[in-house]
């Protein structure tokens, strides 16, 4: 499963701006945190709806909820298991736990919900945009008006999204040099930590090949660091969606 | 015609001291439908890098109407698209549609520019309808007219596909050809890198053979005959003389010479 995968989703959440959603994510993270047992229940299957109705795989999560699960275990045996009171396992403490799950659940699923309605290029543009305007404002008056040729310093964006992009690609390759090697006998012998040490070379020496030839098809499409960035418009639902988020947020903190 | 490149004894050497281009003269006008085939290493991808700008000429010249082409890399490289061997490390996107307004927004036009334009090229490519599409859930054919389609969406004057047919089905070259020649007849001119002549060679207009990284024939593809292609490590592209061709098999389904 590729966490960061753009997925075409039905409903209105692709079509809003990645910065409404990002400021609606952080708000959402900060009252799942603060929220009890019954309201954050209830806000974990909203949300289990919502990304139902939107058509998000439920095999998708399965894996990373299979994490969930032994991570609220693990919580739950630290917390409950040999109280002291000359019981094996205090059974009050699965309260704690099963909040610690939820919390971890709820934020996952938000997650997920994000990357998969929201494209890398727009998280990359606006951290590129947001990186100019840090770099404008920390510049010296006397540096801003020098004609510097524009240096991947002026796209930190381009970078991050290409690489989010480039990671399932290298789990793909990784898995094409494994099997070519498994076919001739790797894993069978004795020396397989050197053997594992070459399929590490392999891909390591063709994922830089795969980059150099990238990097030369965006220079055919003219691309450059310093290229303009068109960030979408705000629209009214970006704002209304961000003042729900900030809502939740508040009632969650003045409610605790 | 008008002239859009000329190359005037363009050699290039490696950095080992090999030779990969010698003495290249050239003239590309604009509309033609050219072909550069010739024996694998034969400097075919060199040549075309080239002419996109992405190689610098060790010795030589190439004139980009009429200028030289060191100056006018930027021009160059908005004029002439490229689409590489390795499609797939050519596909930046996470989708089809993002992918093919990549060099369109590079050049930074307004977003209803861009938008026209992902649209007109997807319809060139026969991708419509597909823009929402992950490249990688695409078939190789798809991803080869995805790649096609992010370079026709910068609306170049020239067209350079090296091998465009490997690793396809007979059914997708064809595909990939007739895109080659929609374009052509549209006035874009077209540059096909291929030792797979049978699939190209009767739309173009003009054929050139590499062989050492010299240029060894340029003419009419009709002037070529079985013994040039021969010399040349090249199959002859002409009806029956396909020399790995199997005999049609017999009423009981074995071929008449035993292969």
């Amino acid at each position: 499963m590729n966490p960061f995968a753009l997925q075409p989703l039905a409903g209105p959440l692709p079509r809003l701006s990645a910065l409404a959603k990002a400021i609606f994510l952080i708000c959402l993270s900060l009252a799942a945190m603060r929220l009890d047992l019954l309201p954050l229940s209830l806000l974990f299957i909203l949300i289990l709806a919502l990304g139902g109705l939107m058509g998000l795989r439920l095999q998708d999560g399965v894996v990373a909820g299979r994490g969930l699960v032994i991570l609220a275990a693990f919580s739950a045996l630290a917390r409950g298991l040999f109280p002291g009171d000359g019981r094996i396992f205090a059974v009050e403490s699965l309260g704690a736990s099963t909040l610690y799950a939820l919390r971890l659940g709820t934020v996952f699923v938000s997650a997920r919900l994000f990357y998969a309605s929201t494209r890398l290029s727009e998280l990359g543009d606006y951290l590129s945009a947001g990186f100019r305007v840090l770099r404008r404002a920390a510049a010296f008056p006397g540096a801003r008006k020098r004609d510097r040729p524009p240096s991947l310093a002026s796209d930190p964006g381009m970078m991050l999204s290409l690489s989010l992009v480039f990671i399932p690609r290298a789990f793909e390759s990784y898995r094409r040099i494994r099997e070519s090697a498994e076919n001739r006998g790797f894993g069978a012998g004795k020396k397989r930590l050197a053997s594992g040490a070459a399929l590490l070379q392999a891909l390591i020496f063709s994922s830089i090949k795969n980059s150099l030839r990238t990097a030369e098809a965006m220079e055919a499409r003219a691309y450059s660091p310093g290229r303009r960035i068109i960030l979408p418009r705000i629209r009214p639902a970006d704002l209304l969606f961000v003042a729900f988020g900030l809502a939740l947020a508040a009632l969650a903190f003045l409610g605790t | 015609m008008a002239e859009l490149f000329l190359l005037q004894g363009l050699g290039h050497r490696f950095a080992d001291g090999g030779e990969g281009l010698v003495g290249i003269d050239l003239r590309l006008e604009d509309g033609e439908f050219l072909v550069l085939s010739g024996r694998n290493g034969s400097g075919k991808t060199l040549l075309a890098r080239h002419l996109a700008g992405l190689s610098l000429p060790s010795e030589g010249s190439i004139l980009f109407r009429g200028k030289d082409a060191k100056t006018q890399r930027k021009e160059l490289r908005n004029s002439v698209g490229f689409v590489f061997q390795d499609s797939d490390a050519q596909i930046i996107g996470q989708n089809v549609a993002e992918d093919v307004a990549f060099g369109p927004a590079n050049l930074g036009l307004e977003a209803e520019e861009i938008a026209g334009r992902v649209r007109k090229a997807l319809d060139w490519a026969d991708l419509a309808g597909k823009e929402a599409r992950r490249p990688e859930t695409l078939s190789g054919g798809e991803r080869r007219k995805l790649a096609i389609a992010g370079v026709l969406a910068m609306e170049p004057e020239c067209l350079i596909l090296d091998e465009p047919f490997a690793n396809l089905d007979m059914e997708s070259a064809m595909e990939i050809a007739r895109i080659c020649q929609e374009l052509n007849t549209r006035g874009i001119t077209i540059l096909v890198l291929t030792h797979e002549l049978e699939k190209i060679l009767h739309l173009a207009s003009r054929l050139l053979i590499l062989d050492a990284g010299r240029l060894c024939f340029d003419g009419a593809p009709g002037e070529a005959g079985p013994e040039l292609f021969a010399q040349h490590g090249l199959a002859c592209p002409f009806q029956g003389h396909f020399p790995w061709i199997f005999p049609a098999p017999g009423p009981g389904g074995s071929t008449e010479s035993g292969v």
